[in-house]
């Protein structure tokens, strides 16, 4: 296990962004010369938390800031004689600090958002205590469910960051733990490389096992932030996982493979899946993907411990 | 001419096509075959970038991988759109491939960008001896949907280069002719097309 971790973070050690590039914003933040800068962000996070709040509004808000602000500090003689790297990370200590500040009223700032992360939230807890690689189409080779925590942690701390840029580093690091894993089974069985077959399953497992990732949070990494191409590609990989996961309860192919993999190989899972099944059926009769209600998940915990010997 | 040689083109291509055909192993093929060893450093199991010379342009690919699973299907339009180029890979040893891939096809008629230049190709072209999808037939369907079709492998290298580089040369004359301002065409078949979903919700 030890030797699989080290193997598995291999490269992907380096979580969040660069700390010297943070802390040299800060620094050439307190210098006297920088107090025009000090204070029209200021007045930004001021009149931005007094708004209204707009999501596409607000993504627009910020970028127009950050991008008025990386033009101010490329004249400045604070950065005078800087390298193109150096401004790019003035850049990114100056979006953490904004969206640092900005966090409360960014972050699940609308009704809507809150429910919908509520719902998910509901949805996943009950989709990850059936889940199974084969439900995914995991390949046998690659069903390493010790191995899949180090990316399950890698994700798991997407909470605990702020800035959306620390966040997109978490689902990075969570997807270069998974790849690293695919590739060195890979290599050990000299299989053909891990491509997306491989890859997305995994990734839509980890996320459901993670159960932390919140749609406001994937929504918040996609309004705030515009990046290079590869990480582009996952995020697209991770809001497809995200997306799958919520189909999951709503297209039903899922929950009838699962039906059949319970009913074959654990019979306590099996009745906890039907009653889910049937819940979810007459909920979905009432109104289409209607969030599953805390109360009838007490209560289903509650049940639980009676009904093993009742049911089926 | 005017503003000499080397210009780059970015192209967004994605690869769609059943699980086990061999998608990964082309675009490695690819990546590999032509560039430096594929980077140890990238996060990519499944993103690649790769450039291609085609006369004094440039074209550089940025390749989405897709998962091929059924079960995935429906995540699959956030992949493809956008995209300037689709190689839609079937194995020869298997017609059930193949007929995924000509859904594939259809789907992408229906859904994707007109100007999306699109390949076919059979891999496995190495096996011989068990193949199952005749060269013939491929050919056949491509030619009747405007697709260019290959039989590649990316076992022994056969036509993969070749395919991607045909892929090039077709977005490079695309991008050519400079949008006519004056005037638009756009009449023919898009008016049927529009009338079938409306009838829907009307």
């Amino acid at each position: 296990m030890a030797a699989a971790t080290a193997g598995a973070l291999g490269s992907s050690s380096s979580a969040t962004t660069a700390p010297l590039a943070w802390h040299d914003f800060l620094e050439r933040m307190s210098h006297p010369s920088a107090s025009d800068f000090v204070k029209s962000i200021k007045s930004f996070i001021i009149s931005f938390s007094n708004s209204v709040p707009d999501p596409e509004k607000d993504s627009a808000a910020v970028q127009e800031f950050l991008a008025k602000m990386e033009g101010s500090f490329r004249s400045h003689n604070l950065w005078a004689g800087s390298s193109e790297e150096e401004l790019q990370s003035a850049g990114e200590g100056l979006e953490k600090y904004v969206m640092t500040k900005l966090f409360n009223r960014a972050f699940a700032s609308l009704p809507e958002e809150v429910h919908s992360d509520e719902e998910l939230f509901e949805k996943i807890a009950l989709l990850q205590q059936l889940i199974q690689p084969e439900n995914l189409d995991i390949k046998p080779v690659f069903q390493n469910e010790t191995s899949w925590l180090l990316a399950q942690k890698e994700l798991q701390k997407i909470n605990m960051y702020k800035a959306p840029r620390d966040k997109l580093v978490c689902i990075l690091n969570c997807c270069k733990v998974i790849n690293n894993l695919l590739r060195n089974v890979s290599m050990a069985s000299k299989d053909n490389p891990p491509g997306a077959d491989d890859f997305l399953p995994v990734l839509i497992y980890v996320t459901i096992k993670a159960r932390s990732i919140l749609h406001s949070c994937i929504q918040i990494c996609y309004t705030y932030n515009g990046t290079g191409v590869s990480q582009d590609w996952f995020q697209k990989q991770h809001i497809s996982s995200q997306i799958f996961s919520q189909q999951c309860l709503s297209s039903g192919t899922l929950m009838h493979n699962l039906f059949q993999w319970m009913k074959r190989n654990s019979r306590r899972k099996w009745n906890l899946l039907k009653q889910i099944f049937w819940d979810y059926q007459l909920i979905r009769k009432v109104k289409e993907m209607k969030p599953i209600k805390n109360s009838w998940l007490k209560k289903k915990k509650r049940q639980q411990g009676t009904e093993k010997k009742t049911r089926l | 001419m005017a503003t000499s040689g080397s210009k780059i083109k970015n192209a967004k291509l994605v690869l769609l096509g059943d699980v086990g055909t061999g998608k990964s192993s082309v675009v490695l093929r690819f990546v590999k075959g032509q560039f430096v060893e594929f980077q140890e450093s990238t996060i990519g199991a499944a993103f690649f970038s790769q450039t291609l010379a085609v006369n004094d342009e440039t074209v550089k690919f940025e390749i989405w991988d897709t998962a091929g699973q059924e079960r995935y299907h429906s995540l699959a339009p956030m992949y493809y759109r956008g995209a300037a180029a689709a190689v839609i890979v079937y194995d020869i040893t298997n017609p059930a491939s193949f007929t995924r891939a000509k859904k594939w096809v259809q789907e992408l008629q229906a859904q994707g960008n007109s100007n999306t230049v699109m390949a076919l190709a059979g891999n496995k072209a190495d096996m011989l001896e068990a193949r199952k999808v005749s060269t013939e037939e491929a050919q056949t369907y491509a030619q009747e949907n405007g697709l260019f079709f290959m039989e590649t492998s990316a076992k022994t290298a056969i036509n993969v280069n070749d395919i991607f580089y045909e892929i090039a040369k077709r977005l490079l004359v695309q991008a050519q002719p400079p949008p006519n301002p004056a005037g638009m065409i756009l009449t023919d078949r898009s008016d049927q097309r529009s009338a079938t979903s409306t009838s829907c919700c009307s």
